[in-house]
């Protein structure tokens, strides 16, 4: 027997991991393929080094000699991300609109209704986390995740024990939605200051479709 | 920044030239037409973008270059407060002005705004030598960060035709009487958004404040993001058993932030 | 050689679309099939090669965050190559070089037409690239006639699994298992080649 011989078994389980892969490559891939392609990506710097070469040789074999073969920004992106899903901590809170419920802001007679209705769309670029003073119990840094506490749900009228790091997670994440959402607004309504001392009130484009 | 023995007097005791290049920047938008590109620098990310604004006209033009998909241009609201005069603004800032560099390969003055409390932001402004146009502009934070920059990389500036029409109307003020804002601010309608939004402001500094019901499983919190320049500051509260969340979006300080939210007086509709 | 496009974005949806619900580990492995294609974009922009490498991740970066973005109306890739070229120009005009106007590409052009000079490549790199096109050329023609026809007719005709059983009149599973075989005697030679040169 060659060792090309068909009859030859797959064998142990990194070949396994690395078939995986190949067939991924040629995007004939069954879910049991790609659950172990992924594993094994998380689990194996040398499937990664693999997976990383066959594109190599793909893109050669291509005629795409200008390639840049030595590149590899695969761990500084891989730690960039890891970083900004840890920055909030908690899955995020639906806003669901109680419909029946009004609020008034009443200013010198004139009423306000609130301003939104409709769920705020979720975040696509994290901003900076400001320290909000005066809460004691809040952690410093937000990029361990600690073990969190349920929050029991409880009537308004009552006090409950508050878990002040999620509580307040869950504030930042807030804050982040609304920059989001109210940042255009925001350029429009202050266009009514006197001077506005940004050279122009711009909204950085999305890199979207 | 700067020294404080350099810093100009208060109370109208400001060096004439102050006073006018403030005035001369209040002006620019009516008396000057003007395109260019400049870059806009915050938080880590840069943007090239074009704008073109034509004199006394309430609407400019954006255009990103950088856009990765084909953005249409946008249209953007040109300054029009009622116009404050350097002393009034002296009281919550101290300014500053000397010779300028070469931007966008044009001469300039720049003027520095140092706050006097910790309430609002502090600028530097490249103001154009013919026309008070803002060239450049750097906002500060309370400890000297450089929070966000824009600055042209060229420009083209024309004075209004002589033939045109008379400017259009300054936009009108009604201020809401609201205690417990921070000092030199003062709060009204949100322009644009005048049943929804409120707007609150020193002159310069600027913040948007907007309502929401709070969801029932959040708790009453606070918490705060900065990108840029811009904070964004939500704080959740319940008045007589109604949950409300109070967002407050704008070039302020934490500590401004956090008092204008809690000067808004929330009621429930009668 | 071979095409180039059609083989270019198989099993990316998969990735993509597992990715869009936040899993890292497809993201990971789009990052290593596309960062040397992404690289060599920038560095038609950009000659530092340390540039080059920072504005590669900062693309990336951009894309994962706009992912939730990404509708699936064009290829990932067409996509993605767009981020890059704009991160790339974005570099450029902050640090107050403008990108010239010949510089601009198109989709069509973020393949490389053969022949073309590749002046943005390190002297070592490029004879990096032609002796792994000649290994990776010598390699093939070494291989059992079965297991070459395989990996040919999907790697240049760009066939599928199931029409390439259909041309060598074999099951699925054994093309599978030669395709993957040549690309494992292939893996040998070439990765000795690039550890050889990495230690």
């Amino acid at each position: 027997m060659t060792k090309y011989d068909d009859n030859t078994t797959s064998g142990s389980a990194s070949s396994a991991d690395h078939e995986s892969l190949s067939v991924l490559m040629d995007g004939e891939a069954n879910d049991l393929d790609i659950a172990r392609a992924l594993r094994g990506v998380a689990e194996s710097d040398e499937l990664r080094a693999y997976w990383r070469r066959q594109h190599v040789v793909r893109d050669l074999m291509a005629g795409q000699s200008g390639t840049a073969i030595s590149v590899d920004v695969s761990e500084a992106v891989r730690t960039a991300i890891a970083s900004e899903k840890r920055r909030y901590a908690n899955p995020i809170i639906s806003m669901a609109v109680a419909a029946s419920v009004t609020v008034a802001v009443v200013l010198g007679g004139q009423q306000a209704l609130l301003f939104n209705d409709n769920p705020i769309n979720p975040v696509t670029a994290p901003g900076e986390i400001v320290q909000v003073p005066g809460t004691g119990a809040v952690q410093a840094s937000f990029a361990e995740s600690p073990v969190l506490q349920s929050r029991p749900v409880t009537a308004r009228s009552s006090v409950p024990p508050v878990d002040l790091y999620s509580n307040r997670v869950s504030y930042n994440r807030l804050a982040d939605e609304r920059f989001e959402s109210l940042l255009k607004v925001h350029n429009t309504t202050a266009s009514a200051a006197s001077i506005t001392p940004m050279v122009s009130r711009s909204i950085d484009p999305k890199d979207s479709q | 920044m700067l020294p404080a023995s350099v810093w100009a007097q208060t109370d109208c005791d400001l060096d004439p030239a102050i006073v006018d290049a403030v005035d001369q920047m209040q002006r620019s938008h009516q008396e000057f037409s003007y395109s260019g590109t400049f870059l806009k620098e915050s938080s880590g990310s840069r943007n090239f973008i074009e704008k073109s604004h034509r004199a006394g006209d309430e609407r400019g033009q954006l255009d990103y270059v950088n856009a990765s998909e084909t953005e249409e241009p946008q249209a953007v609201w040109a300054p029009r407060g009622p116009r404050m005069s350097a002393c009034e603004l002296g009281k919550l800032y101290a300014f500053h002005l000397e010779r300028g560099p070469k931007v966008a390969g044009r001469d300039s003055v720049l003027l520095h705004l140092r706050p006097r409390d910790g309430l609002r932001l502090g600028y530097r402004l490249a103001l154009d030598d013919a026309s008070g146009l803002i060239l450049k502009s750097e906002s500060f934070s309370e400890d000297g960060t450089l929070l966000e920059r824009h600055e042209y990389a060229s420009l083209t500036v024309t004075p209004k035709d002589e033939n045109s029409e008379a400017e259009g109307p300054t936009l009108l003020m009604q201020h809401l009487d609201i205690v417990g804002l921070p000092f030199g601010y003062k709060a009204s309608l949100a322009r644009g958004f005048e049943e929804k939004a409120l707007f609150v402001s020193d002159g310069i500094a600027a913040a948007t404040v907007v309502f929401e019901p709070l969801s029932d499983d959040l708790l009453p919190g606070e918490g705060a993001v900065r990108h840029g320049a811009t904070l964004t500051y939500s704080r959740g509260s319940v008045v007589s058993g109604t949950g409300v969340l109070v967002t407050v979006i704008g070039e302020v300080p934490l500590p401004a932030a956090r008092l204008i939210a809690e000067a808004v007086r929330v009621v429930p509709g009668r | 050689m071979g095409s180039g496009t059609l083989a270019l974005s198989d099993g990316d949806d998969k990735l993509v679309k597992r990715a869009k619900k936040g899993d890292s580990r497809a993201f990971d492995l789009l990052v290593l099939k596309y960062q040397g294609r992404v690289a060599q974009l920038i560095s038609r922009y950009l000659n530092n090669a340390a540039e080059v490498e920072d504005v590669t991740q900062e693309a990336f970066i951009k894309a994962y965050r706009a992912l939730p973005n990404f509708r699936g109306d064009s290829a990932f890739y067409t996509w993605l190559y767009r981020i890059a070229a704009n991160a790339a120009k974005n570099h450029l005009v902050a640090l107050g070089r403008r990108p010239t106007s010949d510089m601009a590409l198109d989709d069509s052009e973020v393949f490389d037409v053969p022949g073309r000079l590749k002046d943005h490549q390190s002297p070592d790199e490029v004879i990096m690239g032609q002796e792994l096109e000649v290994l990776i050329s010598r390699t093939i023609e070494e291989l059992p006639v079965e297991l070459r026809a395989a990996l040919t007719l999907r790697e240049f005709e760009g066939l599928s699994y199931e029409e390439i059983a259909d041309v060598l009149e074999c099951p699925i599973g054994t093309v599978r298992s030669r395709i993957f075989r040549a690309r494992e005697a292939i893996d040998v030679k070439v990765a000795q080649r690039i550890q050889g040169n990495e230690s």
